[in-house]
């Protein structure tokens, strides 16, 4: 729909779910003016309910057939969870601290839960941010035409002026990543920080990662490593691809850790901490193939080998992740001081 | 205030009725279909709560739930699946400066869009007329007009604080705009006690792009149920009735096009015609209980008889490039039926697209062309059309 597509990976093995993409994306735009709710960029803890609660049942994308689903529009007193402050002035005075209302939702509301029995309990962490579609469930839903896809790099944006709140966006989206903004009575959005990346800067969530997992550049630019980990060694899928709305944010799925332990605390070979299945049920039918071709990479590092993509997911240098420019002109992401200094200084 | 009531009560003879009266006889070709619009001295103001509007002559308007295109809210299906046919009762006056339209509707529950809440919808009701109407003008889409006949549309909303009044104009489902149509007041107000609105709309006869002063005015409404989910396109509707203004010339000419086949104008077999329906029609249409075609493939026609006339349904029969009905978003339906190239797109189905768009603009509709139907046949097909919605089909799913 698009002429260049900008996309996302997210290494998964990486993330330890510190939650600085989700604050670096809130302090930069939804911390005020009715968006306080809102996490256009969440961390969830899998397995759990994920944010807002149940969005994987929440209907919206298209079926086999093809056709828009139906979809709910979560509340925000249940699936979103109402934002509650602590009386923490009240406490610094000796007062017991508790929260302004009841707790019953929130973002990574299950980052306790996990599953499994110790020794073998897992679980792991699931960054989401908008998918910018190719087929965005939003634009097809909106019956206003007020939702597009940027021609120069596919970002999925809803025009304001053409948005009357009226939510379909919200039900057809099967990530439940358009949110309602009940103060301005409009839909908003992750916009892939577009006036970021309009700037040579990557967005928020991806420049903030402490784990260095999220890559972000075009699926035409061969020579980046988006391209690179979903086109050519094809380690990053989809999240729930079935959902049919050809998403452009890929996660290279977590590896399903270190064998489970028997009843005598001995390893069993061959066994998986995290059930496969479960990976399946969120990238498809995939894995497995991207799972034997990280074991074998790996294989190669502890042997001493070179292993390409092995160099490529560990991202020795962080402004190698980010190429917002052309095939001819990357455009790499300057960071800081050490890489204007080598614009400007040349070393 | 106080004294502009006392001066609208000071001329009329009659006590305000208690409960809305049926509209005589009125106008014979279209009874039923007109709303009387008697002289007050202005000024008139949008007042809900005045007693003065009781007195003036009340139509009641059946609207139908919106069935035509399908939109995608669970909960709005839901509510959908079970929705009955509704009632408006609308009054209307003039002071020769100003219009004003009275609605009042049952509603067992005021629903306002909360401050806070994300799935919360309020209440809502909204006149539509057309920028162009009288002889030789056909009437635009009811559903938010056409390209060729767009329409200026008045919604007034419940909101967490008051009610919120927009203009916009039409030109298709979703296509609304915003826009300054001249000065309007409406308010709107929930009585508890009759567990109903009033909304009221004052706004001039010539305002906007607007002139009203005639004698056969058309005008359709809509009505939203919060408490349904109802917003935007998931609303009831009614067909286009027609304010017949006091003082100002009668077109007869106009009066007649728009009376064809209505009363007993039209003598159709029903039963004949829903065997043609079902002969040809339904291998796209829905309608009622006659779901064989899919979801989007054209209107659903479960309601058509509320929200048509005969006129506009013999035009779609005989002409239907003539008479276009405005595609949804036609990306609700991906093509899958060739395998996908890496990183290309899901096309558009165009077995959903309604029309195909000509080099020079021009819209063919692909509805095939009924111009060779038998008279007779086209009488009873029409005749059929007009039966649906005007009673819930059973057995009907969303």
């Amino acid at each position: 729909m698009s002429t260049r597509q900008l996309a996302m990976v997210m290494d998964l093995n990486k993330c330890i779910g510190c939650q600085t993409c989700t604050v670096s994306c809130k302090t930069q735009w939804t911390n005020r003016s009715g968006r306080e709710y809102m996490y256009w960029n969440n961390v969830e803890t899998r397995p759990g309910a994920g944010y807002p609660a149940g969005w994987e049942q929440a209907g919206g994308g298209f079926d086999a057939a093809g056709a828009l689903r139906d979809g709910t529009v979560p509340s925000r007193s249940g699936a979103y969870g109402t934002p509650w402050d602590f009386n923490l002035d009240e406490a610094a005075l000796g007062k017991e601290i508790r929260p302004d209302s009841e707790p019953r939702h929130g973002p990574n509301w299950d980052e306790d839960v996990g599953a499994g029995e110790f020794p073998n309990a897992w679980h792991f962490y699931l960054p989401r941010i908008c998918n910018h579609c190719s087929s965005p469930g939003c634009l097809a839903a909106c019956p206003r035409g007020a939702i597009f896809k940027r021609d120069q790099d596919g970002v999925v944006l809803v025009d304001q002026a053409r948005c009357e709140g009226l939510r379909y966006c919200v039900a057809g989206c099967p990530y439940k990543k358009v949110y309602f903004n009940p103060r301005v009575f409009k839909s908003e959005k992750c916009i892939l920080c577009f006036p970021r990346v309009e700037k040579g800067l990557a967005p928020a969530c991806a420049q903030q990662c402490v784990g260095r997992l999220r890559f972000v550049g075009y699926l035409d630019d061969e020579a980046g490593q988006v391209h690179q980990l979903v086109r050519r060694w094809q380690v990053a899928l989809p999240l729930h691809a079935e959902f049919g709305t050809q998403p452009n944010v890929f996660y290279v799925p977590p590896l399903p850790g270190p064998p489970r332990f028997d009843a005598q605390g001995r390893p069993i070979a061959g066994s998986e901490r995290i059930p496969v299945s479960h990976l399946e049920g969120l990238f498809g039918p995939g894995v497995k193939k991207v799972l034997a071709t990280l074991e074998a990479e790996m294989k190669k590092k502890r042997a001493g080998k070179p292993s390409e993509l092995m160099d490529l997911l560990i991202a020795f240098k962080q402004e190698e992740m980010f190429r917002l420019g052309t095939p001819s002109d990357p455009g790499l992401v300057q960071l800081g001081r050490r890489g204007i200094r080598s614009v400007e200084g040349g070393h | 205030m106080r004294t502009l009531l006392a001066a609208i009560l000071a001329t009329l003879a009659v006590p305000a009725p208690a409960a809305p009266v049926p509209s005589p006889g009125g106008l014979p070709p279209l009874a039923g279909e007109t709303i009387a619009v008697r002289q007050l001295p202005g000024p008139l103001a949008a007042d809900p709560a005045s007693p003065a509007w009781d007195a003036l002559q009340a139509t009641r308007v059946l609207v139908a739930p919106q069935r035509t295109i399908r939109l995608n809210d669970r909960k709005a299906n839901a509510a959908l699946a079970t929705a009955p046919l509704r009632e408006l009762t609308v009054r209307a006056a003039t002071d020769g400066r100003d219009l004003v339209v009275v609605v009042d509707w049952n509603d067992a529950s005021e629903d306002r869009a909360p401050p806070d809440a994300t799935d919360g919808y309020g209440d809502g009701v909204a006149l539509q007329l057309p920028f162009r109407f009288g002889a030789g003008t056909r009437l635009p889409y009811v559903g938010m007009g056409d390209e060729q006949q767009p329409v200026a549309v008045f919604l007034l909303r419940a909101g967490p604080r008051g009610s919120e009044v927009r203009q916009a104009r039409g030109a298709g489902f979703g296509s609304t705009v915003r826009a300054d149509l001249g000065p309007v007041q409406a308010a709107m107000r929930y009585d508890p006690q009759r567990l109903g609105w009033r909304a009221v709309f004052v706004r001039p006869l010539v305002a906007g792009g607007l002139d009203l002063r005639r004698g056969l005015v058309p005008l359709a409404l809509a009505a939203w149920d919060g408490g349904r989910a109802e917003r935007g396109g998931n609303k009831a509707l009614s067909g286009w009735k027609f304010l017949r203004l006091d003082g100002f010339p009668l077109d007869e000419t106009y009066l007649a096009e728009q009376a064809w086949g209505r009363g007993a104008g039209l003598r159709g077999d029903v039963k004949h015609g829903q065997a043609l329906f079902e002969e040809s029609c339904t291998i796209c249409h829905r309608a009622g209980p006659q779901r064989a075609a899919a979801t989007g493939l054209a209107p659903d026609l479960s309601e058509i008889g509320v929200i048509a006339s005969p006129g506009y349904l013999r035009a779609s029969l005989l002409a239907p490039s003539e008479v276009i009905v405005p595609n949804p978003n036609p990306r609700q339906h991906q093509d899958r039926s060739k395998p996908l190239a890496v990183g290309a797109t899901w096309p558009v189905d165009d077995g959903y697209v309604w029309y195909a768009v000509e080099p020079d603009g021009r819209k063919t509709s692909s509805m095939p062309d009924s111009s060779a139907l038998p008279p007779q046949d086209l009488a009873d097909l029409v005749s059929y059309l007009m039966t649906l919605g005007a009673v819930p089909p059973a057995g009907r799913s969303p």
